[in-house]
């Protein structure tokens, strides 16, 4: 055994002493999240009457969906190890996907035309990473790069003719049921529920920890790690273009810039959920709370309306960068000494 | 058992060091020709004002690739580069403002101090904390943006005195008369790469410092086994990136007279790019400047050439992330090994 | 033994992580111009003793003097600057670097290290040669000398003969003995009893973390020393039932012929029978290594043939290797197992290799699969979600485990008793008796050459990548057998 300062992932460690409840922070972040993220919404309350409304709960829920889309092939993917740097851009590329078919043939085909493209863009991707042994860094850098001049070519292309995006995403994107629950939302759940089924219950989720967890002993028991990357990396790009369709209805017509605002925050969330970036541990529970504490956040520091012009955006992100850091380095601690 | 064979003939060991470190980067000033030659072709009145906006276009971007590459060999990565570089835009374009020349030099060094001791932080809370360097910079990139719009909400605003920004968009000869002919074809800004690489950048390198740093990126354990301060050693390299960031600022801020928060994340990610073309090995400890600095003008080069020949300058993004993967995937793993 | 006048004076160190005791309470001394040697098991607290003397890991409390004095070795720095050199066991080389900027980087003087390079018979090596591009026993000669040119005043060496050839290992004892004659001290961690007590004057024995005996070896016998260290008479360890007679009568179930690794691996040709357990025995670095990645499909022979029964094997990756039933159980717990993940998941994981199980997986599956090699192997599994917490016993024993519940043809052991305690090799040795009587043909390779006879049916001993005798499990003692892995045929018995 040899451990070095600095150098936390040494093979014995010593069992748990006796305290429970950083215990319970390093292996149930979600509780904490949770309070959390209750205790941001009674702030809330307290500095802005009135701002537990229905309209303000279906924003979020609205909101969450796309940032949780986006944010749980992140999860999957930095639980391998790896990051992506290009799902926002696949997302994109999805949105404008399901317009432009849907508008040609129909809605179905639309989106299964966006996923088909999405999951095809995924793999691309978890080939470079997973045969071609390339840094995810690198390989997704340069996918987001080529993505984001297809989608300013394809746009300037079609600036006269630009395909609408169809009603039913629209409504999907935009409207609820029973007042203030986004059909969106259901759809996030029901993409949760089959993500953390996934990552849980499945072998195929087993594979996703364990790749992450150690490669080198993935390959010495028979693991085909390409071919799991390469999955891994198809099935993010997948569950991104079930972002992308539902950007693309809450943006209300498809635009290049629609995903941008989602890319570093989609990271953050994983960060904050309590998904640890070496990889091999985590998962999407934690992502989910995550998403919902930074979309509160974000809309807090709108309605506060503090100071004027971009102050409040300029807010917005030195929080996130100091929430970001602070809860990063209380789930290392949490985990060090658990 | 017989004794070790080892090469005996020091002119081969010699030769092999220069291949192994020399090689790659030689290959990236052969792409920089062939660019510039096919820039030629394409635009055959090539002259001293396409070499000039090249130049004033590429030298933040180079700046803040130099200032990747430091953070790289130290064997960590700083994804807030380049909005380090618009918070030290906003600050320098802020300050300058009304600034006579004298003043403006003294801001532009005291610029470059605050760069260092905001690199130097940096590296201080990946010590400290004990947190991934990408998480770390990726929160401090948030941080910074937000700073930058604090200072300067309205991008476009704050000013720089002219004879500032002639360090960056003029000739030579218009900073140092007596280069006569000769100067009035070189562009000034290369000024402020030679001030990088021999005022900062040679300087260091010819120190026990920067073989730290190198030892600290080539392996962490060996190093601290052999008595390097690996939180030390740290602290300087992420200085160091934050130096050349806020370098860049002020070159950008040199190249437009104004201040921009909102440009930081494509120079974060196009400065890994031109490091990783430049045959700086992101795992740390190999590799120098010249390679990145030939990849960074490489990759500017490109987007200027597809501009000559009549392609929408909106496919750079493709070209790029194309020449990028390309790169790495299969000549990456010839030279440099892979992370 | 408290000795004010000694160079080095270590008294009640103590490192505990958490409930695990590294060091409980650890006394050394060494008296100037001495050689002496430390030697335990591994886990014994060797490792953790020596880490503390160089300042890479603080003792809970404790107090370490230099001649008298009391210091604080807060760093490697702060060690070498209380007059401690030494020479790792992890590389303290920059591999991206040449050696004059490695010497220039930790302020050694160049000329000095030359002359001890050229001491140690290393003159023909170029100081701008890239560390990465040198072989492993040239840069452990490297950090000697560097070492030495620091002129320390206890010289701390640890393991430093395991990757070195002889000639090299012998100009190492000699500068060993110089500095000895010059009043000044060497510290030899080592597992090779033979050069201990050819060229040691002293020996310190530890055993679960405290110091159990300091033998003068003029006197002591190895018997004695590995008393202490183990703790219990060697005769303890029975040997299990050996059935050499039947196994001559079946068919070899793995064959494999002039099997090739350049510079590693020559001509090497076996056989291995169901029911038997074949042992390899050879020093560190002799190509057993190479033998064993060729089988189990880590890397590519250069040459050579394998066959399982009849079938040619045609060996790309681990993968391939399990697919026909061999497989591997590393020494490097590290390798082979997934740290944050529990010892269910662990154990099951080579199932997953298939694309029809990553569907759903049922705890009932999970739980009737790993309940049989569990139990069996009597794995600690109380409380203890994640792998890397478990001892480094039961983790090798998950290691097993893992192969248990996939099933098996040829059983692949790679030194699965390094640095585990004497109960859990007990247990291990048992269960591959258990497994080979079942049909199951196992390669063994252990560095323990005192506990062949106690567990092979036959022996091969590997001697610079060559098979150099073959020996029946019973007459393999630990004496023919260290023979012959230094490559000394049966007629020059020297030692």
């Amino acid at each position: 055994m040899k451990t070095v300062p600095g150098d936390r992932r040494s093979v014995a460690v010593a069992p748990p002493s006796p305290r429970r409840v950083q215990r319970l922070l390093a292996e149930r972040p979600a509780i904490a999240l949770a309070v959390f993220l209750l205790l941001l919404v009674v702030i809330a309350s307290i500095l802005i009457p009135g701002y537990l409304s229905l309209a303000q709960v279906a924003n979020i829920l609205r909101l969450g969906s796309v940032m949780g889309l986006l944010a749980a092939g992140q999860t999957v993917l930095i639980i391998t190890g790896g990051i992506d740097l290009s799902l926002v851009w696949i997302a994109v590329a999805a949105g404008y996907a399901v317009s432009y078919v849907s508008a040609d043939s129909s809605v179905p085909v639309g989106i299964i035309a966006a996923l088909a493209l999405g999951a095809a863009i995924g793999a691309v991707n978890g080939i470079g990473v997973g045969v071609f042994g390339a840094s995810p860094l690198i390989v997704t850098l340069g996918m987001a790069g080529i993505l984001q001049g297809a989608v300013v070519v394809f746009d300037k292309a079609h600036l006269a003719n630009a395909a609408s995006v169809p009603g039913s995403i629209l409504q999907l994107a935009n409207d609820s049921i029973v007042g203030f629950v986004p059909y969106s939302a259901f759809v996030w759940v029901a993409v949760a529920a089959l993500a953390i089924l996934m990552l849980q219950r499945t072998g195929f989720g087993r594979l996703i920890y364990a790749v992450g967890d150690n490669r080198a002993a993935c390959r010495l028991a028979g693991i085909p790690v390409a071919a799991t990357l390469v999955a891994v990396y198809a099935l993010a790009g997948l569950i991104s273009a079930i972002g992308g369709i539902v950007l693309v209805g809450l943006s209300r017509y498809a635009n290049a810039d629609m995903g941008t605002p989602f890319l570093l925050p989609s990271i953050a969330a994983v960060v904050v959920g309590g998904t640890s970036i070496a990889g091999g541990s985590g998962g999407y529970g934690g992502t989910m709370l995550g998403v919902l504490l930074l979309t509160v956040l974000d809309g807090l520091l709108t309605l506060l309306n503090i100071g004027q012009g971009q102050a409040p955006q300029a807010a917005r992100f030195i929080l996130y960068g100091l929430i970001v850091l602070a809860l990063a380095w209380a789930y290392l601690r949490a985990a060090q000494q658990a | 058992m017989k004794a070790l064979q080892l090469p005996v003939a020091s002119g081969s060991v010699a030769r092999r060091r220069w291949l192994r470190r020399n090689a790659w980067p030689a290959l990236v000033y052969v792409l920089l020709a062939v660019i510039v030659l096919a820039q030629r072709i394409a635009h055959p009145n090539y002259g001293a004002f396409e070499i000039q906006s090249a130049v004033i276009g590429a030298m933040p971007f180079t700046l803040a690739t130099l200032g990747q590459t430091c953070a790289v060999l130290a064997g960590g990565i700083d994804l807030a580069v380049g909005t380090e570089l618009a918070l030290f835009n906003v600050i320098a374009a802020t300050l300058m403002a009304n600034a006579g020349f004298g003043e403006s030099l003294l801001i532009g060094l005291l610029v470059l101090v605050m760069g260092f001791v905001v690199g130097a932080l940096t590296g201080a809370v990946i010590n400290v904390t004990g947190v991934p360097d990408i998480i770390v910079t990726l929160a401090t990139s948030f941080v910074f943006a937000g700073v930058a719009l604090l200072i300067m909400p309205i991008a476009g605003s704050g000013g720089a005195p002219t004879e500032f920004g002639t360090l960056f968009t003029g000739e030579l000869s218009d900073v140092w008369p007596w280069t006569g002919a000769v100067g009035s074809v070189i562009p000034a800004g290369l000024l402020s790469l030679a001030f990088a690489l021999l005022v900062i950048w040679l300087p260091f390198r010819r120190s026990r410092a920067s073989l730290a740093l190198y030892a600290l990126g080539s392996n962490r354990t060996a190093a601290f086994l052999s008595g390097v301060s690996v939180n030390r050693t740290r602290i300087l390299a992420y200085g160091l990136t934050g130096t050349f960031a806020a370098l860049g600022g002020l070159a950008l801020t040199g190249t437009t007279g104004s201040g921009d928060p909102n440009i930081g994340i494509s120079y974060t990610l196009n400065s890994v790019a031109a490091v990783v073309l430049g045959g700086v090995s992101l795992t740390g400890g190999r590799g120098g400047m010249a390679g990145p600095i030939a990849a960074a003008f490489s990759l500017y080069g490109l987007l200027i050439l597809l501009q000559f020949l009549g392609i929408s300058v909106d496919y750079q993004y493709v070209v790029q992330g194309v020449t990028l993967v390309i790169v790495v995937l299969f000549l990456g793993r010839l030279w440099i090994g892979k992370r | 033994m408290l000795d004010t006048d000694n160079l080095l004076q270590v008294t009640g160190l103590r490192k505990h992580y958490g409930a695990v005791v590294a060091l409980e309470h650890a006394n050394l001394g060494v008296r100037p111009g001495e050689i002496h040697a430390l030697l335990g098991a591994n886990g014994a607290g060797k490792s953790t003793l020596v880490k503390m003397l160089t300042g890479v890991i603080r003792p809970d409390s404790g107090t370490i003097a230099v001649r008298g004095r009391e210091v604080r070795l807060t760093d490697p720095a702060a060690s070498q600057r209380a007059g401690l050199g030494a020479v790792f066991q992890d590389p303290a080389l920059a591999p991206d670097l040449t050696l004059a900027e490695n010497l220039r980087l930790t302020r050694a003087d160049p000329a000095a290290v030359r002359r001890w390079l050229d001491e140690l018979g290393l003159q023909a090596l170029d100081p701008g040669e890239i560390i990465a591009d040198l072989p492993l026993p040239t840069l452990r000669i490297i950090e000697l000398a560097r070492a030495l040119a620091r002129q320390p005043d206890l010289l701390i060496l640890d393991e430093i003969t395991a990757a070195l050839p002889s000639d090299l290992a012998e100009s190492v004892f000699r500068v060993m003995r110089q500095w000895r004659e010059a009043g000044r001290s060497v510290l030899f961690i080592s597992h090779r009893l033979g050069e201990v007590r050819a060229i040691c004057d002293r020996a310190t024995v530890l055993r679960d973390g405290r110091d159990v005996g300091t033998l003068l070896l003029a006197e002591g016998g190895e018997e004695r020393i590995v008393e202490l260290m183990l703790g219990a008479s060697r005769s303890e360890m029975q040997p299990a039932a050996a059935r050499h007679a039947d196994a001559r009568q079946t068919e070899p179930l793995f064959r494999c012929s002039k099997l090739r690794v350049t510079g590693r691996l020559h001509d090497v040709s076996f056989e291995v029978r169901p029911g038997e357990i074949l042992g390899v025995a050879a020093l560190e670095g002799q190509g057993q290594d190479a033998l064993f990645d060729c089988v189990a499909g880590v890397i590519r022979p250069d040459g050579g043939e394998m066959r399982l029964g009849n079938t040619p094997l045609a060996l790309r990756r681990p993968a391939d290797a399990i697919r026909a039933g061999i497989v591997l159980v590393p020494a490097d717990r590290v390798m082979a197992l997934l740290p944050q993940r529990s010892v269910r998941e662990n154990i099951v994981l080579p199932f997953f290799g298939r694309l029809r199980r990553w569907g759903r997986v049922t705890q009932r599956w999970e739980s009737q699969t790993v309940a049989g090699p569990i139990a069996r192997l009597a794995i600690d599994t109380r409380a203890q979600r994640q792998v890397r917490r478990l001892s480094g016993g039961n983790q090798q024993k998950v290691s097993v485990a893992r192969w248990l519940a996939t099933g098996f043809r040829v059983l692949l052991c790679f030194d699965p008793t390094r640095g585990i305690d004497v109960g859990t090799k007990r247990q291990i040795y048992a269960l591959l008796r258990e497994l080979a009587d079942q049909g199951a043909a196992i390669l063994l390779y252990t560095s323990e050459l005192a506990e062949v006879h106690l567990v092979c049916d036959r022996v091969l001993v590997l001697y610079e990548g060559q098979v150099v005798r073959e020996m029946k499990g019973a007459v393999a003692d630990e004496a023919a057998l260290l023979r012959a892995a230094h490559g000394l045929t049966a007629e020059e018995a020297a030692v």
